[in-house]
């Protein structure tokens, strides 16, 4: 709640055309964005093409946040959700560019045997997650990896709870269709 | 956290690269902080509903409802003949003939 408040007296700011309080609202929500982005359009510099995006239209339509409707950060995510679902429509993602694999070896590992693994069933879910269709890929990554409510995640597509659920539903049962029992 | 998002969680997402919140910043106040005329507006709306079926289905069922009401007025009204009660006498008098 005092997050909300925080945030809608940031917007309110914004909105006059403060540039500190807009930087302040990138500072807190970019990289939950660029998360959401990058695990929809698989790939960092669409994901960070589309945050860019996101956030120019947020500077230039502060004026039409109404608080009372929404918390800021559901109409942010409505802004991400749909710039993404945009983009993946209008091109095909490309593959995985190596830098981002890259970035994944130098991490550190308990060991060498444990990264491997690690960074194999990662890439296994991601290529699971590549083959939903992008309304179920926008909500297995809200709700599944981002920690959405179904509420919030279901504001943030232009949804109703229901039809949310049911995405989800669907999307798990490609997923564990792709992925397998991690028992079996 | 059941077994499924436990395998799922294992897949993380890179950290945004360094500078992207200058970049973010710098780039968005370089455009005017505006209300968007309500054209663009509406053509924003338009290519939504038009590019995603479930967007604004509220509206999308109550216009289809409306055309379906005003199909089945205009297919119930159309078969009646119009002038059915009208009196030639009273207006071949009107006309003066």
């Amino acid at each position: 709640m005092l997050e909300r408040t925080a945030d809608n007296e940031l917007v309110r700011r914004m909105a006059a055309g403060d540039t500190a309080a807009f930087r302040h609202l990138v500072d807190l929500h970019m990289p939950k964005a660029h998360a959401v982005a990058y695990r929809v359009l698989l790939n960092r510099e669409d994901a960070e093409d589309a945050v860019q995006a996101a956030f120019t239209k947020v500077w230039t339509h502060a004026k039409r946040f109404d608080p009372a409707k929404s918390a800021f950060s559901t109409w942010l995510y409505t802004i991400v959700t749909r710039t993404c679902l945009d983009r993946l429509r209008r091109a095909k993602p490309l593959s995985q560019p190596i830098d981002d694999w890259s970035e994944r070896l130098s991490d550190d590992a308990p060991d060498a045997q444990t990264g491997l693994e690690t960074r194999q069933q990662a890439q296994k879910v991601r290529d699971a997650v590549a083959t939903l269709p992008p309304n179920q890929r926008m909500a297995v990554v809200l709700c599944y990896f981002e920690g959405f409510s179904n509420a919030e995640a279901a504001q943030s597509l232009k949804l109703n709870v229901k039809a949310l659920e049911s995405l989800l539903v669907r999307a798990r049962k490609s997923l564990k269709n792709v992925l397998g029992s991690p028992h079996g | 956290m059941d077994d499924f998002l436990k395998t799922l969680k294992v897949w993380t997402a890179p950290s945004p690269s360094a500078g992207l919140s200058d970049r973010i910043v710098a780039r968005a106040i370089a455009k005017t902080a505006i209300r968007p005329s309500m054209l663009a507006v509406w053509r924003e709306e338009l290519t939504l509903s038009l590019t995603d079926w479930r967007y604004g289905m509220a509206y999308k069922a109550a216009a289809l409802a409306a055309c379906a009401l005003i199909g089945v007025g205009l297919t119930l009204n159309l078969g009646e003949p119009v002038n059915e009660d009208t009196n030639l006498e009273e207006i071949a008098f009107i006309v003066g003939i």
